[in-house]
């Protein structure tokens, strides 16, 4: 390192804002005990856990997808295939000006993916979240730098809080950009999901069980039978035994992990639109 | 340019490090994932807090990037390295959740509220006069992409080294040098052309971080 180095990094260091050493009085403080505490306590859902609410929190920027993406290659007419897809966990092909990137394998090694983008000239860094599993191997989120100009390749049948399914990207072959990419992967078993298409909608664990809408009374009974842990919410946030709401109403479900579910409840039933209900209840 | 921080009153805390049992001489031990991750998290909690208060606009938004880190550790117990490595593996993580954070993806949950409210302490305020040159600095260092960012912070703010920025950005300790020297070559430009060029600080030292008395409004009750 030279003087200029040295200068240099004299500099930044006067832009952090707080140094390690000028915290050591919180290290001790009840708030490290409370996290601590918290944190450990936590291995299954529990009402510690009050992960965000629904996938329509981000929906800004998730673009969570549809059921796992190796679909298609070989549909897209008119498209080229470039790379090796297999070797790299994701399938590349050109298309009107655009490179279209679908994933061939969720649990690739994330520089293996980016390393896969590389080869195509692309700065595109990858990360991969665990996810309920309609949306494994889907785009769950994008950040860019800039302009932007990455687009999604829709399809799938998932129901997410975003909207649409993307199955996969389409980016400008001259894109110059910086972008990061999440996608899903399975879940380890008893891992919690960091994003979750609807519970209720297809490939997920209440598809088909017509709980939306229904009594608390009978969503225990409809649960036990699908052999699922609940946790039961209210619309306040807070946690509550179902027993004591067995009147209530279901109003959403949230997949929280393997065979686990967050199911919100309300005094009163929702009314959901009819395209909601129709996405929902594909092939039931 | 993002405001500066500086404690308000501090809860008054016993100088011994403070430990979870109920008492020292619990004669049960510890199941060892428990004890291992004691160890970690006494070892990284301020450091892991520091990471994303110098990262974060809010003290609200630090709780939950800790908050977010330490589960994750929790969870990935068995997969973090033993000794010095942790804290890199640690640093890793905190950078993806501090990313999804940015991307809208952090929940706000009670995990971190009794963290939010020994923060919510911290005020957030303007820097003193003479903080000019400091502006410029934060301008260019802003105009930075945010990996050259990451790059320069990791090294000077956390205090790593090109082996262990290798480690957490995932490539050899050539290309991590490389991709530094690069970044330190952007800053240096940028520098020169906000005009505050990259010489020996004038006056205008790091920031310094009281503790002010105590504000009634914002104390809270044990």
């Amino acid at each position: 390192m030279n003087d200029q180095d040295d200068r240099l990094n004299t500099m930044v260091s006067r832009l952090a804002r707080v140094r390690d050493e000028e915290l050591a009085f919180l290290s001790v403080g009840p708030a490290a005990q409370a996290l601590f505490q918290e944190v450990v306590s936590v291995q299954k859902p529990t009402r510690t856990l009050a992960v965000r609410r629904s996938p329509r929190r981000f929906a800004a920027l998730s673009v969570a997808a549809g059921t796992v993406a190796i679909l298609a290659l070989g549909v897209m007419l008119g498209s080229t295939l470039i790379g090796s897809p297999e070797a790299a966990g994701l399938a590349f092909r050109s298309e009107d000006g655009y490179i279209v990137a679908e994933v061939t394998d969720p649990m690739a090694a994330t520089e293996q993916l980016s390393a896969a983008f590389a080869e195509h000239g692309l700065d595109i860094d990858l990360q991969l979240v665990p996810v309920s599993p309609s949306i494994v191997g889907t785009v769950v989120a994008i950040g860019e730098e800039g302009t932007g100009g990455i687009e999604t390749l829709q399809g799938g049948t998932c129901v997410t809080g975003g909207g649409g399914c993307p199955i996969g990207l389409r980016i400008p072959a001259d894109y110059e950009g910086d972008a990061d990419i999440t996608l899903g992967r399975d879940a380890e078993p008893g891992e919690q999901f960091l994003s979750a298409a609807d519970g209720f909608g297809p490939g997920e664990a209440l598809h088909c069980s017509g709980l939306l809408g229904a009594t608390v009374e009978d969503a225990l009974e409809a649960i036990d039978a699908r052999a699922l842990t609940a946790v039961w919410r209210l619309s306040d946030g807070s946690d509550v035994d179902p027993a004591t709401v067995s009147d209530y109403f279901v109003t959403e479900a949230i997949p929280w992990a393997g065979g686990e579910v967050l199911m919100w409840v309300a005094t009163e039933p929702v009314t959901p639109p009819a395209e909601y209900l129709q996405a929902i209840n594909q092939d039931c | 340019m993002r405001p500066w921080v500086r404690f308000l009153p501090a809860n008054p805390v016993g100088d011994a490090r403070w430990r979870i049992r109920e008492s020292e001489d619990a004669p049960v031990a510890e199941p060892e994932p428990l004890s291992r991750f004691r160890d970690i998290y006494e070892a990284n909690y301020t450091r892991i807090l520091g990471y994303a208060l110098r990262r974060t606009d809010t003290a609200d938004d630090a709780a939950d990037v800790v908050a977010d880190t330490f589960l994750a550790a929790w969870r990935r117990i068995d997969e973090i390295p033993q000794g010095e490595e942790a804290r890199l593996w640690l640093y890793g993580v905190a950078r993806r959740v501090l990313a999804n954070h940015r991307r809208g993806q952090v929940r706000k949950d009670r995990l971190a509220d009794r963290l939010r409210l020994d923060l919510a302490r911290m005020d957030f305020v303007q820097p003193p006069p003479g903080f000019e040159e400091l502006d410029r600095l934060s301008a260019a260092f802003g105009a930075l992409r945010p990996k050259d960012r990451e790059l320069l912070s990791l090294t000077v703010w956390e205090g790593l080294r090109i082996e262990d920025l290798s480690r957490i950005l995932g490539c050899s300790s050539n290309a991590a040098k490389i991709r530094l020297h690069r970044a330190r070559r952007r800053l240096a430009r940028e520098l020169e052309r906000v005009g505050a060029r990259a010489k020996p600080p004038t006056a205008v030292g790091h920031v310094e971080i009281g503790r002010a008395s105590a504000r009634p409004d914002t104390e809270e009750a044990h």
